[in-house]
This record gives structure tokens, sequence and C-alpha cells, in this order.
């Protein structure tokens, strides 16, 4: 496969562009438009280009990121979090939250929800990353 | 509380040893089954009191961990705890390395948690999970050896059968709980008749048999015990001569007093374990190998147990539990006395071995005693045995076709028994060793010695301590069987009375049978044999596969349009029916109260998106189109001010496209006609109707508003309880967090098939290329699974905000 030059730069300058945008909709999802899942997909966007503008052998030669083990952290992180609600004396997935106040920053906000939203992040990241990654590798392997 | 350590200890140990598993932690075991079989023969023998505990399990199905010991589970207990221990004693010499010790030690212990759960278990339920436990184990155990395909072959017919028989066995246990309203055992025997007198009577109890036959080798079902012989022969002793095979018949006693008493009880057990007890009797006699032989005299000695519940009488239920403790007894040994001579002599083949009782006396002295038993010569316990046997079988209130056939048959097999018993003790023993044998036989080594020994002075001393052990013993076991106090007085010697006389006549066909026995042996080896395995084959093997691969090959024929649609008319079919047989009203509310005719501009695109989209020639294009619509799905969303929506819906727009061209590399990029104009027309109509449904069913739910909607709920409480102001995200990660775990875990699964798939698909499946000439359909490589997923999603979240 031929690699257009001019669609690598942009793909480079999209990626970090892309996930710092997809983190940022995953943090603000609690209150404003945005969310794990959908973050998730921005994000697998960016992988999804840096694979169609540099082929997938070589993305994964960069990242190093094995996305099928990574989709597994992100279970556990989401079951997790459900875990905490348990020991916190609720139920599985009950949702505890610690607000600790920073000085000069302000009051942070965190809670299980939060974590269990970083899980599905993580999910439909490499979910969708990996499914790509091995169909264009496997279009390589045809060619 | 006791009674939980008895039953749970030999398990906790097996979890012990399964994280230390030493060799001298292997070594200790034994001591468990034996201090369990001194409390009970200590404490509980000729107690007036019935130990219990009670302990909640599952309190909203009403399953309580509840375990009663009465006469009858404690006859069973001590049969297992003792030979278990004795077995365990046994493996230190038999196994030579050190790991398979260990390992048949866990599943042994195991099992007799499992077993010793079987006899105490007050609730149904429970004792159902203990008795599938068993044939787990029993698998295990009969799989030992696993690298041999006999083996794997007799755990797989064992593990189907046994299995088969427990459920059929659970069906029953929910119908009595249904009829009974309780699970509960001691419950139950308090009011008997309440099975009985229910009109479930006859699947209960066809039910309760097809469980209790199935694990006790009943014909025509028997055929697995033989199979299970390639377990090691410890195992063989423990599970598949001295206890599990006995809990079929343990089950029938322990309902004998819920369901006897009817034709149907009577009838089918005396004649289902007599033709069980003469026909393996006769059987065993043609074997060769010493295990099978002792198998098929094993099945035979279930079917009269099973035969002598029938008339569930008092002198039935002494004939059952004499019969139960001298058949453990006298069996084990025997099977301990094979695992001997195979270990010093590396065959189990009769006509190879001979002359044995020189060079292994011991175990020559034990497996006479245990002979002797089986054929029941006096006074061992096998003759105590025999004669409870023939007295049941003479009882006066037997119906006429009985009385005559009962008898008659127990004598024929008892004569069968008698011959197959001194066959193996003098062919294996005393017979001159064949000519050119290149046996050195040894004497075993000190465990393997100790259970032959201690079983065979058992049954040599029993019948002269019946007054302080057995008769308390017995009368308790016959008093749980009948549920009516039962006070027994065995006795060795009764006068010349007619049990006698069968015995007589029993031992006396069956040394007469023993002199002619070699044209006997051969004459029987030569009769056709009627083997039901053939079905069991021909059902597992043949059948099911050919049925299960058409099956398959109809529905999951690759082609996902076929997929499609099958799904689609089963979605028409359920709606419409829904909707007609309901009568549904689906023009109720005000359809337009909502009009906007910003949505009814793009609704229009949409429409013509979609009709475009099937005109387009390539599928490129045709992709590209579906884009736009869900593009312009998205719009919708915006304008209902659903932004979390309209977002997602343009990343999944995006998300899909990609993997939609990348699967493209695989497809020839334009569209071949396969079907016929007929086809094509079928394929409108189901997909008109697929849209009128969908129609149908978004009207309906305008008109039929049964509750509240939940959308108001999700929203007051989203500040208050969810923390947050993003409605549609609290719904996915906290009111609804459960959901989102099973949509996440889907994910996963489906990306680790498409992956599966791509990778490791096998080498002979054409490649992409290759679709462009045969013309097929594309392997399901497709990318629907997170579209699917997220699809659902939106659907669920537009629901929401539509309702809102």
């Amino acid at each position: 496969m031929t690699r257009s030059v001019f669609f690598q730069f942009v793909a480079r300058v999209m990626l970090p562009v892309l996930l710092i945008f997809s983190l940022m909709l995953m943090l603000r999802g609690h209150n404003e438009a945005g969310g794990g899942f959908v973050g998730g997909l921005v994000a697998s966007c960016g992988v999804m280009l840096m694979t169609l503008a540099y082929g997938p052998d070589e993305v994964r030669q960069r990242f190093k990121i094995d996305f099928l083990r990574l989709m597994f952290w992100g279970l556990l992180i989401a079951v997790f979090a459900g875990v905490l609600g348990l020991f916190a004396g609720g139920a599985f997935l009950e949702a505890e939250w610690w607000k600790p106040f920073i000085q000069g920053i302000g009051r942070l906000e965190l809670g299980t929800p939060l974590l269990f939203d970083i899980g599905v992040y993580i999910i439909v990241l490499s979910v969708t990353s990996s499914i790509v990654m091995s169909m264009a590798e496997e279009g390589e392997r045809n060619d | 509380m006791l009674l939980f350590g008895i039953v749970f200890a030999p398990a906790i140990t097996a979890l012990v040893l399964a994280l230390v598993p030493q060799k001298w932690l292997a070594r200790l075991t034994p001591i468990v089954p034996a201090a369990i079989f001194v409390w009970l023969a200590a404490t509980q023998v000729g107690a007036d009191t019935i130990v219990t505990a009670e302990m909640p399990w599952f309190p909203s199905l009403g399953v309580t961990l509840s375990f009663f010991l009465d006469g009858l589970g404690l006859l069973f207990a001590l049969i297992i705890s003792g030979i278990g221990a004795l077995v365990l004693i046994y493996a230190g010499g038999y196994f030579e390395k050190p790991a398979d010790r260990v390992r048949f030690s866990i599943y042994t212990l195991i099992f007799m948690t499992a077993m010793l759960g079987i006899v105490t278990s007050s609730n149904l339920l429970l004792l159902f999970v203990f008795w599938e436990i068993t044939s787990i184990t029993s698998y295990l155990l009969i799989g030992f050896k696993n690298e041999s395909s006999a083996a794997r072959e007799g755990a797989r017919r064992a593990l189907l059968i046994t299995a088969g028989g427990g459920l059929a066995l659970m069906a029953g246990i929910l119908l009595i709980g249904i009829v009974g309203g309780t699970f509960d055992l001691q419950t139950l025997l308090n009011n008997p008749d309440v099975l009985r007198e229910s009109g479930l009577y006859l699947p209960i109890t066809l039910l309760i048999f097809a469980g209790a036959f199935t694990k006790s080798a009943q014909w025509p079902l028997h055929f697995w015990l033989p199979g299970a012989m390639e377990a090691p022969t410890p195992a063989s002793t423990y599970l598949h001569s001295a206890t599990m095979v006995k809990a079929g018949i343990f089950l029938l006693a322990r309902m004998s007093a819920l369901l006897n008493g009817t034709d149907l009880w009577l009838y089918t057990l005396t004649i289902i374990g007599l033709i069980t007890f003469v026909y393996g009797a006769i059987i065993a006699l043609r074997q060769t190998d010493l295990k099978a032989i002792l198998a098929y005299s094993t099945v035979s000695w279930l079917g009269i147990l099973v035969a002598v519940q029938g008339a569930a009488n008092e002198y039935a239920a002494v004939a059952l539990a004499v019969g139960v403790l001298a058949h453990a007894l006298y069996k084990a040994a025997l099977f301990l006395m094979v695992g001997n001579v195979d270990h010093a002599t590396h065959t189990r083949l009769i006509d190879r071995v001979g002359g044995l009782a020189r060079p292994m006396p011991i175990t020559f002295a034990a497996a006479l005693v245990a002979s002797l038993s089986m054929a029941g010569i006096p006074p061992l316990m096998g003759y105590l045995s025999k004669e409870t046997l023939n007295a049941a079988s003479v009882y006066d209130g037997l119906p006429a076709l009985l009385a005559a056939l009962l008898p008659i048959g127990v004598v024929i097999g008892a004569a069968f028994t008698v011959t197959v018993a001194f066959r193996v003790l003098y062919d294996t023993f005393l017979k001159r060793a064949p000519a050119g044998s290149d046996l050195h036989p040894h004497e075993a080594n000190i465990p393997m010695l100790a259970g032959p020994v201690v079983l065979g002075v058992l049954s040599l001393a029993l019948p002269f301590l019946l007054v302080p052990l057995l008769d308390p013993l017995i009368s308790q076991t016959a008093t749980a069987i009948r549920q009516t106090p039962t006070a027994v007085h065995l006795h060795l010697f009764e006068g010349f009375n007619t049990p006698l006389l069968m015995s007589i006549i029993a031992v006396g066909a069956g040394l007469l049978l023993f002199t002619i026995r070699q044209p006997l042996i051969r004459g029987l080896q030569k009769l056709p044999e009627f083997n039901p395995v053939v079905i069991y084959q021909w059902f597992f093997f043949t059948a099911l596969p050919v049925f299960a691969d058409r099956l398959t090959m109809r529905l999951q024929n690759g082609r996902l349009q076929f997929y499609i649609t099958i799904i689609f008319a089963s979605f028409i079919t359920l709606i419409s029916g829904i909707i007609l047989l309901a009568r549904l009203s689906f023009l109720d509310g005000d359809v337009l109260a909502h009009f906007d005719w910003r949505i009814a501009v793009v609704c229009l695109f949409i429409i013509i998106g979609a009709v475009s989209t099937i005109f387009a020639p390539t599928r490129l294009s045709a992709i590209v189109v579906a884009g736009i619509e869900g593009s312009l799905l998205s719009l919708l969303f915006a304008i209902y001010g659903a932004p979390d929506l309209a977002f997602t819906q343009m990343m999944i727009e995006v998300v899909t496209l990609v993997l939609f061209v990348l699967a493209f590399h695989f497809l020839p990029d334009a569209f071949v006609a396969q079907k016929s104009r007929v086809g094509r027309a079928l394929d409108l109509l189901i997909a008109a109707g697929m849209g009128v449904m969908v129609t149908l069913l978004i009207l309906v739910a305008n008109s039929n508003q049964i509750g509240e909607p939940i959308s108001d709920w999700y929203i007051e409480n989203a500040v208050s309880l969810g923390q947050g102001q993003n409605v549609v995200n609290i719904l996915l990660v906290d009111f609804r967090g459960l959901d989102t775990m099973g949509e996440i875990t889907v994910l996963i699964i489906a990306a680790i098939g498409v992956t599966a798939l791509l990778r490791f698909r096998p080498a002979s499946q054409p490649r992409g290329g290759q679709f462009l000439t045969k013309n097929v359909e594309p392997p399901p490589e497709e990318p629907l699974p997170p579209e699917d997923e997220s699809h659902d999603e939106e659907s669920e979240e537009a629901n929401e905000e539509e309702i809102s």
C-alpha cells in the first residue's frame, strides 16, 4: 500500500488533539455532554487515523500497546470501581464519592462512577482499535 | 454443627492438599475419614436421637444447608468413612508417583464429602447438588489415566449416563417441592402421604427411578459401570462398588416411605432389580478380566438391593441394610485384592494368573474370606445377608406373580453369584498357573494389605457381634427406611426354614455350575450379546451429532443475508402477533402533537437516502449514503436537544465507515445479483414489513403509556443521587451501571471473536481475493459488534430522551 505523506502528517498532528479532546470528553462527562463511551470512540479515531496512514505494523511498533490486553485492564478497572462500592458497605457498583478540597485548585469531585467511566473509555478505545488493526492487518496480508 | 464438620472435613482436607501437594500430607489424609468413622461408630450406633444441623443458604429460594443423620444415613456414612479411610491408605501403596497419589487423594476426599452430603442432606436440593458432585468426581477418577482413550471413553460414558439420570432426579425433586410445598426431607417424612395422594405421583416416581437406576447401574443402563473399571483400582473399590453406585439404592430407601406401597413401586423395582440381578450374575461369569467380573457381579448385587425394596416390608428393610453392609465389606476386599494381583503380576486376566496363594498368602487369606462371604457361606456377613434376603423374598404379603418370581430369581442369581465367587477365588489363587506364564508374583506392601485384611476381619467378626453392634445399627437403619420403629434381632441360625433351604440350593447349584464352568463359560461367551451400549453409542455419537450438524448447516450457513432474513421475519411475526393478540391500540395518542417542520425535512432526506442506498451501484457508494443517513439521524438527536446522542452517533458513523472500508477489501466492489426476481420480491416484502412493524411499534409505545416514565425520576435524582448534571452519562455509569458492565463485557467478547476469526482461521479457507471468483458471501468478520452495541445504547437513550 502506498502511503501519503500528507495524510501521515495530518494523522500525526491530529492524534494528540484527538487524545486530549477524548480525555476532556470523558472527564467532563458527568456534568456536560461527553462520557467514557464517546471519549473512547474519539480516541480510537486517532488510532484509526494512524493505522490508515502508517499501516498497522508501524502503529503496533510505535505504540507498543497490545489492545487485546488493554481491554481487560479496562474491564478490571470497571469491576474494581464496582467492588469499591461493595467495600464501602453498599451494593456492587453503588457510587461512592470523595471530594477533597485542594488549595488553589478548588474542590475535586472524585467518585467511583468516574473510575467506572475510565474503564469504559479504555474498553471502547481498545476494542475499536484492535478490531480496526486486525482488519487492516488482514488487508495488508492479502495485498 | 458437628455434622457440618463431618460432611465438609474431607473437602477441606482436599483443599489443603491441593494447596500443599506434598506426599507426607497425602499420607496423613486417611486420618480424617478414620476419625469420622470412629466418632460415628462410638456415638451414633444405638443412639436414640437424630443429629441435625442447619444453616441458611439461599433463604429466598427455600434452600438451607440442613443435614440430619438418621439410621439410614448412619449406615452409609459408616461405610463411606470406613472404606474411604482404607482406600486412602491403600492408595499410598498403589500409586508409584507421589503426584498421582496426591491427585487421587484430592478427588477421593471431594467425593467423600459429596457422598456424606448425599446420605445426610435433609434438603432435597442440597442432596441433588451432592449427587452431581459424585458424578463429576467419578468422571475425574474414571478418567484418572487421562492419556488412555479407553479411560476417557469410560469416564465420558459414566458421566453422560449418571448426569442424565441426575437431570431426571432434579426434575423429580422440583416436582416434589411443588407438591409437598417444601424441599425438606424431614418435613416431608412427617407427612408421608402427600406425594402418594397427588396427581403428580407417577411422574415423580418415574423421575426418581431414573435417577436411582442410572446411578446404581440397573439394567438396561448398567453398561457404564463395567466401562468405569478403567479407573484406578482403589477408585473402583470405593466409588464403583462400595459407595457411589449405592447412592441410587440409598435414594430409593430414602424416598421409600414417601413413595412406596403402590403397584408402580412394587412391580418396577422388583422386576427391574431381579432382571439386573440375574443378568449381572450370568454375564459376570463370562468375563475374563477380574475387574470386569467384579463389576458385573456388583451390577448384579445392586439389582437385588433394588428388587428387595419393592415390597417395602420389615424383612425387605432388614435385607437391604444387611445387604448393603455385607456387599460393601466383601466386594471392596475383592476389588482391593484384584489391585494387589494386578500390581504383582501386571495382568488382571483370569486366564493368565493362577497359583497365587503361595506367593501372596495374606492377600489370599483376605480374598478367601471375602469370596466365601460373597458366596454366602456361614458364618460370614454374606451368609447373614443372603438369609435376610431369602426371608424377604418369601414374604407372605407379596402378590402371586412376585411370590413365584422373586424366590426363583433370587436362587438363580445367588447360584451364579456362588459360581462367580468360587471362580474368582479358585482360578486366581489355587489353580495351577497357566503353562508358559512368566509371572513373578510377590506379596503386596503393607498399605495395600491393610484394606483387604481389615475388611476380611470385619466380614468374619461382625456376625459374632450381633447383639452389641449389628442389631442396633440394622434396627436404626430399618427404622429410618420404614419410618416406623423397628427392632431387629438377627440370628446366624434360625432353624431349618425356607430361607435356609434356599441358601442350600443356591450354594449346591453354584458348586455344580462351578465344576462345569469351563464349557459353561465358553457357551456363555458364544451367546449373542444384547448390549444397550450400542444404542448409547448410536444416540450420542451418531444421532445427536448428525442432528446438530444438519441443524447448524441450516441455520448457520454463513450467509449474512439469510441471518438477517430470519431475524427480520421473526421480528415481524412476533410484533404483529403481539399487536394482534393483545389488541393493542396504536392511534390513541395525538400522533402529531409534537410536530416540527425541521424534523419533517430531516426525515424526508433520510427517506430519500434510504431509497437511494438500494440503487447504489457499488458497496462503497452504498455505505457512504448509509453514513449520510447516520449523520442525518444525529441531526435529529440534536434538534431534540440530545447533544450527547448526536455526538456519539456521529462518532459511530465515522468508525463504522472506516471499518466498512477495511472490510470491503475482501469483497468485490460492485454488487452481484445473486437472487431471482421472486427472491428479491420476498426481500422487498420483508423489508417493507420491517418498516411497518417498527412504525407500529413506535405508535403503540406512544399510545399505551402504562406507568409513569422512569426518565422523570432519573432527571429529578441525577444531581441528588448521581451527583452530576449529565443525565445520560449518569444513567450509563451509575443508575444503570450494571447494564453498562454487561455491555462492555460483550464488547470485549466481540473483539476477541473478531480477532480470533481473522487471525486463527484455517489456512484452507479461501482468502480475500478469491471471493471475487467464488461469488460467495464473506466470512462473518463484520464490524458490527461495536456498532450494534452503540445503537442499542443509542436507542435506549433515545427513548429516554423522547419520553422526557
